[in-house]
């Protein structure tokens, strides 16, 4: 079984390469050793367009088991990540990153990241996973949006 | 008192019908209970099931689905479990909506069209790989067999929910059937799959339950549509229990008081009740004091506050104005005055709480721990004493199965026995503390409580008797002993049954019943086994108290009774008699018209066992 991990991760760099969403970054870690950890990468998701979250950049990172991709990987921003649906440790809660829900072995990372880009602006208020960003988000809108747009700027672009 | 035993009789033989039945299903494999009669509408008919007539039902139920719906085992099996395995359900869905069932369940009626091109790329791990060797579910979305495996075997050994496994494509509903699944798993995992198949139809099904005594793999099937009440069931593990709640049989309590009861047993909250009986809390640092001994002048052990226990003002204000050191005026005219009175109260009520609590709880516990004692017993010990007996009286073991037969009674009636305690707790509170159903008038209560406890009473004593007889072990006591494990079986199950009903309509029947002297009658509830009079008198003496109520019942009764000397019927007794004592001295024996004990006696006045006085010639 293991081995599979690694040749579909391997796979998977390949295919980002050659098609990657156009603002998005994607690699697996680099040790201190300068070997490569296939196992665990760093991402940037960008703000969609024309809303609040556009202009940010936000770092991600996904750790991946040897049962890959038979259960999908840990995704997580920043703790206290603000988020309805990001657990204070930063682990975004997502139906397909779910295995119980809508996990499926053949889910690319590339429809990872856009699933989660896509849930920054669209959050979902049924499944809460923090109550700072719920309780505003749903009581208190223009001060969800001030801290959101916070957040935007304090993760700015690369140089 | 003839019209009572005829009466008996015809319980009694309608209820060796039933044994009978029961016993001869032991030895098969299943245990099928039939009701017996109008009057115990509660009896429970159930089965119990080994894994093999699981396994043999669950194809039954399939076959029962492909035959009519034709469609293959696989797609039916996950038909069934959306509709709790009932066939008749899924059949008659299927017909209503064909369409939106098979999607919704993830079955499709066309098999996709098998590739054209020689290879393909599995999607999981992105190899190409001939599209012989890959496989797919109804949809046919292609993987390679590994990729298939790891996610079915991750599925499996997530639990039961790989019963629900769809395609690993994004998007795709498609049901993962068995069929793929043979293909691709090994054989570990497709034991696992398998056993999770056959859990799903006890677990979904509302008919079905697991025993849950540990280690056990029977389940049994309650036949009766009973919906929420207590249904006593016995697997063939002979762990009994109650299919609604899955506690430990408990008739003739209902659920919802067991888990109230148990939910007691386990709290603190008695704990809370003692400490608030029996202690004051230190007037400055608030820790409950228990005073065991001693005088008024309290010193806090831990503040080392001094204070006076009964006002529990500063021990510094007391002295000769308040009456003298170790007297407290300050106290008295409080109390006088009605400060004291309310809290007072509270605490003595308290302790009665507590008091009552505890009277129930230790029999109740008591005749637990005797239930487990007497079944370990049986269990254990027994066999072998069987075995030695048959060998000393050279008689074959098949004959001595009275011995057994009374010691299960014994662990059936202890447990009965145990939850009648409960059943007295919550039914008389209005009695002492006013917790109980408050519907009730008082008086009304009081005089249910004296006759539930007289009933209590008497079957404890049968049970008594019948325990310290099999203790007894060996000696000339057969036809004690199974004399004495029918009348305790029989009035146990009376118990029940009438407490079920409820105790208004049970002391209704018990009252009326003497003036009614139709032979058709029925057997005045909890006394169909003993005798009127000796029932009539006994709360007298046994309660101690002489109440309104049980006067009164002695008054309705006694006019039948002595009206009854010079009918036309009592004449045909007496001729009866005659042929009677004629027949018993040709058996060599008389028996009990009571406990139907075979008495050998003939100068003895009353039977040996249940000392009922013997009906005179």
């Amino acid at each position: 079984m293991s081995g599979v991990a690694r040749s579909r991760l391997t796979e998977e760099r390949k295919a980002w390469r050659k098609d990657k969403p156009f603002g998005f970054f994607a690699r697996p870690e680099t040790k201190a050793d300068g070997s490569i950890n296939l196992m665990k990468w760093r991402c940037t998701i960008p703000g969609k367009d024309n809303t609040d979250w556009s202009g940010g950049m936000y770092p991600l990172t996904m750790e991946f088991t040897e049962d890959y991709p038979a259960k999908p990987p840990k995704c997580k921003f920043p703790p206290s990540f603000f988020h309805p649906n990001i657990y204070p440790s930063g682990t975004v809660c997502l139906s397909i990153l779910n295995e119980e829900e809508g996990w499926r072995p053949s889910i690319t990372i590339k429809q990872i990241v856009l699933g989660i880009q896509e849930l920054l602006d669209d959050p979902n208020p049924a499944s809460p996973a923090q109550s700072d960003a719920f309780v505003l988000f749903t009581q208190n809108p223009t001060e969800y949006r001030r801290r959101v747009r916070k957040q935007m700027e304090a993760h700015p672009p690369l140089a | 008192m003839n019209d009572l035993s005829d009466g008996d009789d015809y319980d009694y033989d309608d209820y060796d019908d039933h044994m009978s039945e029961d016993g001869g299903s032991s030895d098969g494999d299943e245990y099928a209970f039939d009701s017996q009669g109008p009057s115990s509408s509660r009896q429970a008919q159930y089965q119990v099931f080994s894994e093999a007539e699981l396994r043999e039902r669950q194809q039954q139920a399939l076959s029962a689905v492909t035959s009519v719906l034709s469609i293959d085992e696989n797609d039916a099996a996950r038909l069934l479990r959306k509709y709790k395995w009932d066939p008749n359900q899924a059949n008659e869905e299927w017909f209503m909506n064909a369409d939106s069932i098979r999607k919704e369940v993830g079955l499709s009626d066309h098999r996709a069209p098998p590739t054209r091109s020689k290879t393909a790329v599995c999607s999981i791990c992105f190899d190409s790989h001939k599209a012989g060797s890959m496989c797919a579910a109804a949809c046919g979305h292609l993987y390679c067999k590994n990729c298939w495996r790891s996610y079915a075997e991750t599925a499996v050994n997530e639990g039961p929910s790989c019963l629900d496994l769809r395609c690993p494509t994004v998007g795709c509903g498609a049901a993962v059937t068995q069929g793929v699944l043979d293909e691709v798993l090994d054989k570990a995992h497709r034991t696992k799959y398998d056993r999770y198949a056959l859990r799903s139809m006890v677990e979904d099904s509302r008919r079905l339950t697991w025993c849950p005594s540990p280690d056990c793999q029977h389940a049994i099937e309650n036949l009766t549509d009973s919906g929420a009440v207590a249904i006593d069931v016995v697997c063939k593990c002979s762990h009994a229990f109650c299919f609604s709640c899955h506690e430990e049989a408990h008739r003739p309590v209902d659920c919802a008081t067991v888990k109230r009861w148990l939910i007691k047993n386990s709290a603190e909250s008695e704990n809370l009740n003692w400490i608030l009986a029996h202690t004051k809390q230190c007037p400055q640092c608030k820790r409950p004091i228990e005073k065991n001994q001693g005088c008024m002048h309290m010193t806090c052990s831990q503040c080392r506050h001094e204070f006076c226990w009964l006002c529990q003002g500063a021990w510094a204000d007391h002295g000769e104005r308040t009456g003298g050191f170790y007297a407290c005026n300050r106290y008295e005219s409080a109390q006088r005055a009605g400060e004291h009175d309310e809290e007072m109260f509270k605490r003595e009520q308290a302790r009665n709480a507590l008091e009552r609590y505890m009277h129930y709880y230790q029999r109740w516990a008591e005749n637990d721990a005797s239930r487990k004692t007497s079944r370990k017993a049986a269990q254990e010990t027994l066999p072998e004493q069987l075995s030695q007996l048959s060998e000393w009286t050279a008689t074959p073991t098949s004959q001595l199965n009275f011995i057994s037969e009374a010691w299960d009674q014994v662990v059936d009636c202890r447990r009965i026995l145990k939850w009648t305690y409960t059943y007295g707790y919550y039914t008389f509170g209005a009695v002492s503390d006013g917790t109980g159903d408050k519907d009730v008038a008082k008086d009304v209560l009081a005089q249910h409580q004296e006759f539930f406890e007289f009933n209590q009473g008497q079957a404890e004593g049968y049970l008594e008797k019948l325990h310290s007889m099999a203790e007894k072990n060996l000696g000339e006591f057969r036809e004690t002993l199974i004399g004495l494990t029918d009348v305790t079986r029989t009035h146990f199950r009376k118990l029940v049954e009438e407490l079920e009903k409820g105790l208004s309509v049970m002391l209704n029947d018990y009252m009326v019943a003497p003036a009614s002297m139709e032979p058709e009658a029925p057997a005045p509830a909890i006394t169909g086994d003993l005798k009127g009079e000796k029932s009539l008198t006994k709360p007298r003496t046994a309660g101690g108290k002489r109440t309104r109520a049980t006067a009164k019942t002695e008054r309705e009764a006694a006019p039948p009774a002595q009206a009854r000397g010079g009918s036309p019927r009592a004449a045909a007794h007496d001729r009866a008699r005659g042929q009677a004592s004629d027949l018993e001295a040709q058996a060599g024996f008389w028996q009990c018209s009571s406990c139907t004990l075979a008495n050998h006696d003939f100068s003895a006045t009353a039977c040996e066992v249940c000392e009922t006085p013997r009906p005179a010639h």
